[in-house]
């Protein structure tokens, strides 16, 4: 026998214990790895819905509902609907402060190919929109032309390949950036296109939607405001000055999403904490309570030769190989258990949810292992003390 | 007991992997009468774990190590076969946000891949054991 392998030989010889310490390790690790997941994503999926939205101020039809429906396509996904007259979105563009502005058309699709589900069209003009090509993934060349599209990146239409609305083949021509929001599953076209879906909606018979042209009504306007512009101002002179609108601050729009961004995020940081305060604890007792069985074979070690330090080594090493085997089971199966489902994740709570890159996940993953093997070696600590510094004639005369 | 707990962890994934295609994490359902895409790769997904669970069984039932091993290869090619099958080999629907996409390809990608690492694993030992047999 190798001295070497002495301390995997004493965690094969106590299989119970070992497992214990094993699962406590994996368990601490799942809920700091899947925690952080889960929290970097909320962070990212919010930063990346305000960047998304590239407006200051969004401009809706007057109602509470159509605010609501608009929340709803952002952030679920949720096809939706709401016109107001176009001649508002020439009011707001002669109002100071504004600097760019860009009106967009909602239209819902009845069904699209393969599958009976709605997909949500948004006609908007190429020349002043300040929201959708910047997210560009796959850029094509050229401006967009009749019957052609842009795809989110949640739909499975790839650039190149055709989508069928209303029985009008419309040839992907660019693909937007995953952003975590509802606009994922959307599809973006030039008002020429639209007006040609709903006229071969009517031709087909298919109850579309909307009736109303985007020659005469908008839906939404996003605006960009001059530098120096108070925007709170901004906001009040578009409700005031223009009539059947209302003019709401992008940021205001988040902050029930940032706060309940907030709520989870605690949550999870209070959960991790307990876990970790009980880990620690568990494992604490775990050593210690091992360390008063293996006094006579610590003693029979010292006898044997075996240095103070080579005793404490022995006692830190098998928690570092209990730990890190959990610890990297726990980061595993979190990884098949959060990584796999995350849209399902965001459907259920209703957050815009952007996984952290692949190099961030991984060094996550590596962070939550360090600081598990740390754990368990700080309460081995106490521990390897202990057992290096028995008393090795009582203990063998007096057996304990 | 100990001698087939490659084979039964097989068993039982496969099982999952079948029973959990048409029912805990099915694909899309039926809208108006029609089936969508993904429909085909559930059935074929039940299919081939049902296949599965049939050569695990016998990788059970059969004591010859050569056989028991040649059975896990082909746990494995199955395994990573089913893999494939949502999305690569059969198209699924065409939004990220359905069912087929949050729940049924993620559900099969995770049991087969366990499946895989799991016949992988019974088929090198297999393999070694069946050489040392010679």
């Amino acid at each position: 026998m190798k001295l070497r392998e002495l301390p995997l030989i004493d965690i094969r010889r106590r299989p119970l214990r070992s497992t214990a310490l094993i699962v406590v390790a994996a368990i601490l690790s799942a809920a700091v790895f899947g925690g952080q997941v889960v929290i970097r994503s909320l962070q990212r999926g919010l930063d990346s819905l305000k960047q998304r939205l590239g407006a200051d101020i969004i401009v809706l039809p007057e109602g509470a509902e159509n605010k609501v429906d608009l929340e709803n396509i952002l952030l679920q996904g949720t096809p939706g609907y709401f016109y107001m007259d176009k001649s508002a979105a020439e009011e707001i563009a002669s109002i100071d402060g504004v600097d760019k502005l860009s009106a967009q058309y909602f239209l819902v699709s009845a069904n699209a190919e393969c599958c009976t589900v709605q997909v949500q069209i948004i006609g908007f003009d190429e020349q002043s929109d300040i929201t959708v090509k910047p997210w560009l993934k796959e850029a094509y060349e050229g401006s967009l032309g009749k019957n052609e599209i842009i795809v989110g990146a949640g739909l499975a239409t790839k650039v190149g390949h055709s989508l069928t609305l209303y029985g009008v083949e419309c040839r992907a021509v660019g693909k937007l950036e995953r952003t975590g929001t509802g606009l994922d599953t959307a599809v973006y076209a030039t008002n020429e296109t639209v007006r040609g879906l709903i006229k071969a909606s009517a031709e087909q018979g298919i109850a579309v939607l909307s009736r109303q042209s985007p020659e005469d009504v908008v839906s939404s306007v996003y605006i960009k405001a001059a530098e120096g512009t108070d925007l709170d101002e901004l906001t009040a002179a578009i409700n005031t000055e223009v009539e059947g609108v209302q003019a709401v601050r992008t940021k205001s729009m988040m902050t029930e999403t940032a706060d309940r961004l907030g709520v989870i995020s605690k949550g999870i940081a209070v959960f991790i904490a307990a876990v970790w305060v009980l880990a620690v604890i568990i494992m604490s007792a775990v050593f210690y309570l091992t360390a008063n069985e293996r006094k006579r074979e610590f003693a029979v070690l010292r006898v044997m030769g075996f240095s103070r330090k080579k005793l404490s080594r022995l006692v830190l090493t098998e928690a570092l190989i209990t730990a890190g085997a959990g610890a990297a089971a726990g980061v595993i199966l979190t990884s098949a258990a959060v990584l796999p489902f995350v849209n399902i994740i965001e459907q259920k709570t209703a957050l815009p949810l952007l996984m952290p890159k692949t190099s961030a996940i991984v060094s996550a993953g590596a962070a939550v292992i360090i600081t598990v093997l740390a754990t368990g070696s700080a309460a081995a600590a106490l521990s390897a003390y202990r057992l290096s510094h028995i008393d090795t004639g009582k203990i063998l005369r007096e057996g304990c | 007991m100990k001698k087939n707990i490659f084979g039964i962890a097989e068993i039982v994934l496969a099982a999952l992997l079948t029973v959990g295609s048409f029912t805990v994490f099915k694909a899309c359902g039926e809208h108006d009468g029609k089936y969508m895409a993904c429909h085909w790769a559930q059935n074929a997904v039940t299919l081939t774990g049902t296949v599965i669970v049939l050569l695990a069984l016998l990788r059970i039932l059969l004591s010859d190590r050569g056989v028991k091993a040649g059975l896990a290869i082909g746990v494995l090619l199955s395994a990573i076969s089913v893999i494939l099958i949502p999305d690569t080999v059969i198209s699924l629907c065409m939004m990220d946000t359905m069912r087929c996409h949050s729940i049924f390809r993620p559900a099969v990608t995770v049991i087969a891949s366990v499946l895989a690492a799991v016949s992988g694993a019974d088929s090198i030992i297999g393999l070694i054991r069946s050489g040392k047999d010679k």
